[in-house]
C-alpha cells in the first residue's frame, strides 16, 4: 500500500491527509499533522475519497471528450484534437462576431487547485481578451471579500484558524461551523475548554449555541439592524478605543451619524430579541482582551451582505479587536479553494494577487510578463457570475465556459438558470462528473480529478498548502491546465507549461504577496500563509498588526448603512421563511461526496426540511414524513425533520439535494453591491402529503430517473470514435 | 468489567465522523455497513449513543439462536447466524441495537427501491422487498480490527468519545469529583438562554 500526501478537497479548513492507494485504487484516507487540522479529519475528509474510483453511485465520471455538433443534438465522443479544434473554432467565431466580452468563464474553487485557475484566467485575459471571469465566491463569501477590501483592505480572514483557540471571546454571527467546517468547530470547542467566552447570534440554535455563554436567537433577515445596535452599544457605553480610532481609522463621525440612531430598543422588534442581550453581547465582546467575530453565509447570502460586512469590520476597528493574533475577523470560507480562486484573480475586477485590473501599472506588469503588446489587457471589470442570466437574456453573453462547477444545482432559481444555459450559443463544461450542468453542455472536457493531479490550495485563512497526485489519470482525462493551454495555443496565444511548479513560479513572480511561497517551503506538511513577500518570510498568520490596514493611507475606513428588510417577506400564501443551509456530510453540488459509499449511505435524497414542531403540527406533518415545499418559483418533495432547535416561522433546507432541491424555490435577487443571491431569505409554504407510500415511491422514481438520465448522457463516451467510423 | 464507549456531550459537534468511521471499518471487513452508533439531537444535548456492552446483556439473553455472544472484548453479533427476529433490539435499554440490511436496489440492472411503508415507521417494523435484515451493534471494532481499537474514538475530531474501561472509569470518577469541587461554579454560571421550543 502506498501513501500520497494531499489536502482535503472539501472545505476551507485545509486539512492535510494521506490518500491510501492499493493496486491503483484509492482505498482510504488518514489525517496527517497539518497546521490547521493537527491530524484530525471530519467525515468528508475521512470517507470522501472513493469518488475518484468512479463508483457510479450517483453519476458517472467523464473519461473522454465529447461534443454536440449542433444545439439539442446528441453528445458524441471525439478525439481530443477534434474536441479542442471544434471549441477553439466556435469560441473564435463568437469572439469575432460579438467581441471578447460575449464570452464568460467561471473558475473552479474545488479540486483543480490554484495553478489550473491561474492558467484559466490567463487564457481569459490574454487570449480571449475579457475580464469576464468569476468564481463561486460570488454566491458565498463575495460580500466578505468586497466588504473587507472596502474597509480594511484585504478580503480574507485576519486571524489564522489555529489561533482561534487562544481567543478570549469568540462571537459567531450567522455561521454554523459544526456543519460547515467541523475542524474549525473543533478549535472553538478547544477555545471554550481553555476558558474563552462564546457568543452565538443565530436564528437557529446551532451546535455551538449549546456551549455558548450567551446565545441570542434573532429573527431571520435582521443582521444589519442587530449589528448597528451592537455597534451603538459599544460607543454609547464608551467602550470604543478613541486613540485607536483617531490613529488608525477614517470616517468615525459620519459613521456615528448613522449608528447613533440604532439603540437596542429601536431594533428589538425587528431582531426579535431582548435589547439587554444585545448590550450584554456588546459588553462581552468589547471588554474581552482578545475577541474574534466569525461569520458565514448567514451574513453574506442576504440582501445587505456587503453592508453587514462593512459594519462588522467597523465594530472590530472601533473596539480595537483587530490586528492581534487572537483578535480579529474570521469570515471562514466555504469551499476548499475558494480563497485560492480569489487569490488567482478569478474575479472580474482583479488580476492574480488582488491587483486591480483598473490600475494601468498592474496591467502593464502583466502585459510585459505575458508577452503582450501594451494595452492588450482589458481594463474594464467584467461580468459577475450572477450577471449570467440577464446577460444571456439581453444577448450580451453568448458563450459560457463552466469549469468544475454545477450552477444548475448551486445557483438560485434553477428553472431560470436552465433556460439561461439552454439559450447560450455555446456551453463548455470541464468537469470530472456528468452533472446536471454538464448534461446540457455542447462541449464536455474531462479534467483530472483531485487525487490525479498536483497543485496548491489556499485554505480559508490564507494558508497555501501543496497536494499531490495519488493515482494516474483515468481514461483520457487531461490536467485542467493542459486543456486550457492547448485551447489557448489553438486560439493564437501559445502556452507551454511543463508542470504545476512552473505555473506556480509564474504566480509567485507576478504576485509580490505570494513570492515566498515556494514548492520547497510547502513540501510535506509545510505551508505558507500569505502575505509571504520574501523567501525568508515564514508567512503571516495575522493581518493588520499595529493598526496597519491594507488601504492607501494604512487607515481603516468606517462605513455604516441603514437597515432594509429582506426582499420577499412571508405573506398568507407563503407564510414561512426559507433559509438554505448545508449538509455536514456532503459538499457543494454533491457530485463528489454523492459518489462516495459511506457518505452517500449516511445521507441521501431527498434530504430534509427542518421545521419547528409547532409549525409542523399546524400542517399535520409528522417527523420523517415526505412533504411538498413550494414557493413562487417552484415546488419540490423533501422529508420533514421536526426540530426543536429551529425558530418558529422559518424552515431550513440543505442545498446538496438534486430531488429535494431548494434552489428550485429560491429567488434570483442579489445584493447589488456584490451580486450575491439572497439565499437565506425567501418565502415558502410546506404541505403535508396524505399518501406517504405513494410519496416514497414517487421520490424514488424521480431520483432513479435523474440518475438514469445522467448515465444516458454520459453513455456516448463509451463508444470510441474509431469504432463508430468502422461501423458505418 | 465491561468496556464501552462514552461521550462528553459538550464536545460533540454532531458531525457524524464517528458514524463514517464505524461504517467504513465494518464495510471493508465485509460486515453490514450500517453504523453501530447513532447521533441524538435534543435541544440542549447532542450525543452519539452507543452500546454499553452490559454485563447482564439482555440482547444476548433473549437471542433465540445464540447469534449474540460475549467475547473477551465485547458482546458481538454473528451476522451469519442472526435470523433478523429483532428481539434484541426490543430489549436493549439504550436503543443501541437495530436491524439493518443491504438493499440490492440501485445495483446496476436492478430496479430502484420500492418502499412499502412511510419512512417514519419504526425501524423494528420497517421492511423492504428482498432485503434480509440482521441485528447490528457495537463490537468495539474487535471482530475485525482488535489491534486498532474502536475506530470512532480515533476518528472523532473533537475527542468527544472515550473508551471507558476499569482504569479509565476509576480515573474519570476521581477527575470528576475534583472537577465538581472546583468547576461547579463555572457550570452554574453558564447561561445559555436557549428558548424552550
Ligand atoms: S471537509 Fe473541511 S473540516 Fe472536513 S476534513 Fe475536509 S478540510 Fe477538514
Ligand atoms: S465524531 Fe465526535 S463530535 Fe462528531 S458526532 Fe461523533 S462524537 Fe460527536
Ligand atoms: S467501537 Fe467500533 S463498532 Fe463500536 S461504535 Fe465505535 S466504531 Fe462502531
Amino acid at each position: 500500500m502506498e501513501k500520497h500526501m494531499a489536502v482535503c478537497p472539501y472545505c476551507g479548513a485545509g486539512c492535510k491527509l494521506n490518500l491510501l492507494v492499493d493496486d491503483g485504487m484509492v482505498i482510504g484516507a488518514e489525517g496527517i499533522d497539518g497546521v490547521t487540522n493537527e491530524g484530525e479529519l471530519c467525515l468528508k475528509g475521512l470517507s470522501g475519497f472513493d469518488f475518484i474510483n468512479d463508483t457510479k453511485i450517483l453519476t458517472p465520471r467523464i473519461l473522454h471528450p465529447m461534443i454536440r455538433r449542433e444545439k439539442g443534438g446528441e453528445l458524441e465522443r471525439v478525439t481530443w484534437d477534434e474536441a479542442l479544434d471544434f471549441t477553439a473554432q466556435r469560441l473564435t467565431e463568437i469572439k469575432e462576431k460579438y467581441g471578447p466580452d460575449a464570452i464568460m468563464l467561471t473558475g473552479s474553487s474545488r479540486g483543480p487547485g490554484n495553478e489550473a485557475n491561474f492558467v484559466m484566467q490567463k487564457f481569459t485575459r490574454a487570449c480571449i481578451g475579457t475580464n469576464n471571469i468569476d468564481n463561486c465566491a460570488r454566491t458565498c463569501h463575495g460580500p466578505s471579500v468586497i466588504g473587507l477590501m472596502d474597509t480594511v483592505g484585504s478580503g480574507a480572514m485576519s486571524v489564522s484558524i489555529p489561533n482561534l483557540e487562544n481567543a478570549d471571546l469568540i462571537m459567531l454571527f450567522g455561521y454554523n461551523p459544526s456543519a460547515s467546517h467541523p475542524i474549525v468547530a473543533r478549535r472553538i470547542v478547544k477555545a471554550k475548554e481553555k476558558g474563552a467566552k462564546i457568543i452565538v447570534v443565530d436564528p437557529r440554535s446551532i451546535e455551538t449555541a449549546r456551549i455558548a455563554d450567551l446565545y441570542i436567537q434573532i429573527k431571520n433577515g435582521c443582521n444589519l439592524a442587530f449589528m448597528n445596535a451592537f455597534a451603538n452599544v459599544i460607543v454609547s457605553e464608551n467602550m470604543h478605543d478613541k486613540a485607536f480610532i483617531d490613529a488608525h481609522t477614517n470616517g468615525f463621525d459620519a459613521w456615528w451619524e448613522t449608528i447613533k440612531n440604532y439603540t437596542p430598543e429601536s431594533v428589538a422588534e425587528v431582531c426579535g430579541c431582548d435589547p439587554d442581550d444585545i448590550r450584554k453581547a456588546a459588553r462581552m465582546y468589547a471588554t474581552a482582551p482578545n475577541s474574534v467575530i466569525g461569520w458565514g453565509m448567514g451574513v453574506t447570502q442576504q440582501r445587505q451582505g456587503v453592508k453587514v460586512v462593512h459594519t462588522i469590520a467597523a465594530i472590530a476597528c472601533v473596539a480595537n479587536q483587530i490586528g492581534r493574533d487572537n483578535a480579529g475577523l474570521a469570515p471562514v470560507r466555504g469551499q476548499n479553494n475558494v480563497q485560492g480562486s480569489c487569490d488567482m484573480g478569478m474575479w472580474p475586477s482583479l488580476l492574480p494577487g488582488y491587483q486591480k485590473v483598473e490600475n494601468p501599472e498592474m496591467r502593464a506588469k502583466f502585459e510585459k510578463a505575458w508577452g503582450l503588446p501594451a494595452g492588450a489587457l482589458p481594463a474594464e471589470p467584467g461580468f459577475k457570475l450572477t450577471d449570467l442570466p440577464h446577460g444571456v437574456k439581453e444577448g450580451k453573453i453568448r458563450a459560457f465556459y463552466n469549469f468544475g462547477e454545477d450552477p444548475l444545482q448551486t445557483e438560485p432559481d434553477s428553472a431560470d438558470m436552465k433556460e439561461t444555459l439552454e439559450n447560450l450559443d455555446l456551453l463548455i463544461s470541464q468537469d470530472i462528473f456528468m452533472t446536471q450542468t454538464t448534461a446540457l453542455a455542447d462541449v464536455v472536457f474531462p479534467g483530472t480529478s483531485w487525487g490525479e493531479h498536483d497543485g496548491v490550495f489556499s485554505a480559508s485563512d490564507r494558508t497555501f498548502q501543496r497536494f499531490t497526485a495519488a493515482v494516474p489519470p483515468k481514461g483520457e482525462c487531461k490536467h485542467d491546465w493542459q486543456i486550457f493551454q492547448e485551447l489557448s495555443t489553438r486560439m493564437g496565444y501559445p502556452m507551454h507549461y511543463e508542470d504545476t511548479e512552473e505555473i506556480w513560479n509564474e504566480v509567485r513572480e507576478l504576485c509580490p504577496n505570494f513570492y515566498g511561497a515556494t514548492y520547497e517551503k510547502m513540501a510535506g506538511t509545510g505551508h505558507a500563509q500569505w502575505p509571504v513577500p520574501t523567501l525568508e518570510c515564514p508567512g503571516t498568520p495575522t493581518l493588520y498588526k499595529n493598526g496597519q490596514f491594507n488601504t492607501a493611507d494604512k487607515k481603516a475606513i468606517l462605513m455604516a448603512h441603514d437597515f432594509v428588510e429582506p426582499t420577499e417577506l412571508p405573506d398568507d400564501a407563503y407564510p414561512l421563511v426559507l433559509c438554505t443551509v448545508r449538509e455536514v456530510g456532503h459538499y457543494s453540488c454533491r457530485s463528489m461526496t454523492g459518489n462516495c459509499k459511506v457518505l452517500s449511505m449516511l445521507a441521501d435524497e431527498p434530504g430534509y426540511v427542518h421545521i419547528n414542531p409547532a409549525d409542523a403540527e399546524a400542517r399535520n406533518i409528522r417527523d420523517e414524513d415526505l412533504v411538498w415545499v413550494s414557493s413562487r418559483r417552484g415546488k419540490v418533495i423533501t422529508r420533514a425533520c421536526l426540530d426543536e432547535r429551529i425558530n418558529k416561522g422559518a424552515v431550513y433546507m440543505t442545498y446538496q439535494w438534486w430531488i429535494g432541491k431548494c434552489n428550485d424555490l429560491t429567488m434570483h435577487v442579489t445584493d447589488p453591491l456584490s451580486g450575491t443571491p439572497e439565499d437565506k431569505y425567501s418565502a415558502c409554504e410546506v404541505h403535508s402529503i396524505d399518501d406517504q407510500v405513494w410519496a416514497e415511491r414517487h421520490m424514488q422514481a424521480l431520483y432513479s430517473a435523474l440518475k438514469d438520465r445522467l448515465a444516458a448522457e454520459a453513455a456516448p463516451q463509451n463508444v470510441a470514435p474509431a469504432a463508430e467510423a468502422s461501423a458505418e | 468489567m465491561n468496556t464501552f464507549i462514552a461521550i462528553e456531550p459538550d464536545r460533540c459537534i454532531g458531525c457524524g465522523t464517528c458514524l463514517a468511521a464505524c461504517s467504513h471499518g465494518h464495510r471493508v471487513a465485509g460486515l453490514q455497513a450500517e453504523p453501530r452508533l447513532a447521533l441524538t439531537f435534543a435541544p440542549q444535548v447532542t450525543a452519539a449513543v452507543t452500546c454499553h456492552q452490559c454485563e447482564g446483556a439482555p440482547c444476548l439473553a433473549v437471542c433465540p439462536v445464540d447469534a449474540i455472544m460475549r467475547t473477551d472484548e465485547a458482546v458481538v453479533v454473528n451476522e451469519q447466524a442472526c435470523i433478523g427476529c429483532k428481539l434484541c433490539a426490543i430489549v436493549c435499554p439504550f436503543g443501541a441495537i437495530h436491524p439493518a440490511g443491504t438493499s440490492t436496489a440501485g445495483v446496476a440492472g436492478i430496479a430502484f427501491e420500492t418502499p412499502s411503508q412511510p419512512r417514519g415507521t419504526s425501524p423494528l417494523l420497517a421492511w423492504s422487498i428482498g432485503v434480509y435484515t440482521c441485528a447490528v451493534k457495537c463490537d468495539l471494532c474487535s471482530t475485525y480490527d482488535p489491534e486498532g481499537g474502536p475506530h470512532c474514538v480515533r476518528a472523532c475530531p473533537t475527542n468527544a468519545l472515550f473508551v471507558r474501561d476499569a482504569t479509565t472509569l476509576g480515573d474519570a470518577r476521581k477527575d470528576k469529583m475534583k472537577a465538581a469541587a472546583t468547576a461547579n461554579q463555572i457550570m452554574m454560571g453558564r447561561s445559555t438562554n436557549l428558548k424552550e421550543a
